[in-house]
């Protein structure tokens, strides 16, 4: 009797190890719920995603000393965006994953400078040094943007642009995804360019 | 410019500036050797324009190359970059009548950082191009060939990079000789290039999950080759850090490489790469095989 306890032990723990390790496989996808997370920002606030259902969400992957990243912020592309659409009751979260010791990790100081310096206006920058929320999201590059609809359906999973380059002058002649997705969903309508092949500097995720 | 500057400062201080300024730039090699120690570190890319002959005939068709040579560590990238990364790029400035043709990109490396694939190259590479001349071009003028060339370079960071590379040429009749300089340079590349071989056949079918290519000899094969690469020329179409399952059979080879769940459109054909380091032919010569064929559903 007691093997067999063990062995259904041993096997139910087997099960549940192949589901935690298949939960962790997922990564966000177009038109279905967008992965729930908590993460807390540089102000040492608390955010999930959850909170937020009824408002659209951005995410953008942050690393300030990428080239593709200060593409968007020395041309003041990406504050310009924070501006306009949080205005319009949308939440931005800067994310940075980068992992302690590599290009673009921030201490939660850190984070408040530079956003400070860069005149940045997310809602919020959040923090991720474990990387598991990018991980989640399948987030690959810097920046690499997602959009949450109201409902909390991901409903964008790519590019800030449709011109892959780190030259400055680009960023007018560019077809901005996030514009249209936004405004698109701020208008009710579907977003008609849901995904789009993300560019930029690699995620320096923790080894 | 500034009146007012000028106002306070007097005209004897533009005299002082310049001197100053000529000084700075006479030694600051001297005074600052580990600055510029510090610039060379940060552009990691030294990058030529070279031709593969050492003159031009009207009229014909000749091969130059960019060279790019990486320092230890960095990598610059392939047509399809992988999962970040930009492709480098040639701007041709060329003479009137002169027709380049496309990058031909030798067969990429497979980089990964934390998870992350980028497809690309260390060391050094040439990335070939055809020139056509034109036939109205007079035996002993001299042509310039110019092309600003741009890139990217990462080792765990990354540093765009831009030159303006030219090289000249003699036009003469007779045919040309090759560039001894640069002639290993070449051949190794041109080694390097994926090729079509008849003698291979290809098919190419997906499902929900992923994408399966076949390859069977039409000649006897036999070598077990199990670290076939699928270098993916398309993007948004496949997962680069999911692992690819290699299988060999009797008659021929598959590859399975997974689905990205990005992609909404999905092409007609497939293309890329298949890299084998035993090589394709007997005397293991052709590591890469392109692969452009129709892609089937199942």
């Amino acid at each position: 009797m007691k093997r067999m306890i063990l062995t259904s032990l041993f096997i139910l723990f087997g099960f549940l190890s192949i589901l935690s390790l298949s939960t962790l496989a997922i990564e966000a996808e177009i038109g279905k719920s967008a992965p729930d997370f908590t993460l807390p920002d540089s102000q040492g606030k608390s955010h999930s995603l959850s909170d937020y259902e009824g408002k659209i969400v951005v995410l953008e992957w942050l690393n300030h000393g990428c080239p593709f990243v200060q593409k968007h912020y020395d041309s003041g592309n990406m504050q310009k965006l924070q501006k306009t659409y949080t205005e319009k009751d949308v939440v931005w979260f800067s994310i940075i994953s980068s992992a302690p010791g590599k290009q673009g990790y921030c201490t939660p100081e850190q984070a408040n400078e530079i956003t400070k310096e860069k005149d940045g206006a997310p809602t919020a920058v959040l923090l991720d040094p474990e990387g598991t929320v990018g991980k989640s999201y399948g987030a690959k590059t810097t920046p690499h943007m997602f959009i949450i609809s109201k409902e909390g359906i991901l409903v964008y999973n790519g590019a800030i642009d449709d011109i892959r380059s780190t030259n400055i002058d680009d960023v007018n002649k560019a077809q901005n995804y996030i514009q249209m997705a936004l405004d698109e969903q701020l208008a009710g309508k579907d977003v008609s360019v849901k995904t789009s092949q993300p560019y930029g500097c690699s995620v320096k995720y923790k080894n | 410019m500034n009146r007012g500057m000028d106002k306070t400062k007097g005209p004897n201080s533009h005299i002082l500036v310049f001197f100053l300024a000529a000084f700075f730039i006479l030694f600051s090699g001297l005074l600052f050797p580990k600055d510029l120690k510090e610039n060379a570190l940060q552009q990691p890319v030294e990058a030529r324009l070279v031709a593969e002959v050492e003159s031009i005939k009207p009229g014909t068709q000749f091969c130059v190359a960019v060279w790019l040579r990486m320092e230890e560590g960095w990598h610059t990238y392939w047509k399809n970059p992988g999962d970040s990364g930009l492709p480098t790029s040639i701007e041709w400035d060329l003479p009137e009548g002169f027709v380049a043709g496309d990058i031909q990109w030798p067969y990429p490396h497979r980089f990964e950082t934390s998870g992350l694939i980028s497809f690309g190259y260390e060391g050094e590479v040439l990335l070939l191009i055809h020139l056509k001349a034109p036939v109205a071009l007079k035996s002993g003028m001299l042509v310039r060939l110019s092309a600003g060339v741009d890139w990217l370079a990462c080792k765990e960071e990354c540093v765009p990079g831009h030159a303006d590379l030219s090289v000249e040429l003699p036009v003469r009749e007779q045919e040309p000789k090759t560039d001894g300089r640069w002639k290993e340079h070449f051949a190794r590349t041109q080694k390097n290039l994926p090729k079509l071989l008849q003698q291979w056949k290809m098919s190419a079918a997906l499902d929900e999950e992923k994408i399966v290519i076949q390859v069977f000899p039409s000649f006897p094969f036999h070598q077990r080759m199990t670290d076939i690469v699928f270098f993916p020329e398309q993007e948004e179409l496949t997962e680069y850090s999911e692992p690819q399952n290699v299988r060999n059979f009797k008659r021929g080879y598959m590859v399975e490489v997974k689905r990205s769940k990005i992609a909404v459109k999905l092409p007609n054909r497939l293309k890329g790469v298949l890299y084998s380091p035993e090589g394709w032919d007997r005397m293991g010569e052709v590591s890469a095989l392109r692969v452009d064929v129709p892609l089937h559903r199942f």
